[in-house]
């Protein structure tokens, strides 16, 4: 069963003021696939993206994850299947360019 | 350390492959895991280099090519989670994580999904593209 991939209008607005940012950039569509290529890895296995940064209170892992210029936190429910988005950066160019996967 | 500096010295022989190549290589690697998963690859590569350099030379140039994608592959996820790490481990940063998984958990708040703002951003590439953003001359 697929994990479910929620996100706040924060974190909605964030998103897109980031992808403005990046179609401007030489970056152009890399921030969007990159977000695309992380959203599609975890609604499959999110425990197995990323690297886990810490444990909220309650015990849901929260990590950060890289894909191209794209980085993202984000926290898991396991027994719900589903991710929350909780924090998206764009990387420099240089860092990212590399990871095409 | 001496991992690390294995695992440098072969990256430099990718920049001599074309960027087709390295893509190439890249998909047959499949370096899809996560960032630990990717490092145990390229360090078993450059491990398999190293263990048939001598007894399979006609095998080590294919294999050689392999570890120096997975290497070059591996060192800049190393540095890209290293600017993540530094962009969202702060005080500020942490605060503001906290604060969007109280937000969700609350259940007050409009949750979209991850599908629709992934429609929502190719609606924004493709008007881009239509108004005349994004051409190279």
């Amino acid at each position: 069963m697929a994990f479910r991939i929620d996100a706040s209008e924060v974190i909605r607005e964030r998103i897109r003021q980031l992808q403005a940012a990046a179609l401007l950039s030489v970056q152009g569509s890399q921030f969007r696939e990159g977000l695309a290529r992380l959203f599609a890895r975890l609604a499959g296995d999110p425990l197995a993206v990323g690297e886990m940064t810490y444990r909220t209170p309650m015990g849901h892992p929260v990590f950060v994850a890289v894909s191209g210029p794209t980085a993202i936190n984000y926290v898991v429910y396991e027994v719900e299947q589903a991710v929350g988005i909780v924090k998206v950066e764009r990387l420099n160019p240089p860092n990212g360019s590399h990871l095409s996967n | 350390m001496l991992q690390a500096k294995g695992l440098e010295e072969i990256a430099a022989l990718a920049s001599a492959l074309s960027p087709e190549k390295r893509r190439e290589l890249e998909r047959q690697l499949s370096l899809d895991g996560n960032p630990r998963f990717n490092e145990g690859i390229a360090v078993g590569l450059l491990r398999a280099v190293e263990a048939v350099a001598e007894q399979l030379p006609e095998l080590n140039q294919s294999l050689r090519e392999l570890a120096a994608v997975a290497a070059a592959y591996v060192l800049a996820e190393q540095r890209a989670y290293e600017e993540a790490r530094r962009l969202t481990g702060t005080a500020q940063a942490r605060a503001e994580i906290e604060e969007e998984i109280a937000r969700l958990e609350s259940g007050q708040v409009k949750i979209y999904s991850g599908e629709q703002i992934l429609r929502e951003l190719e609606e924004m590439e493709k008007e881009f593209k239509e108004s005349g953003g994004g051409q190279t001359s």
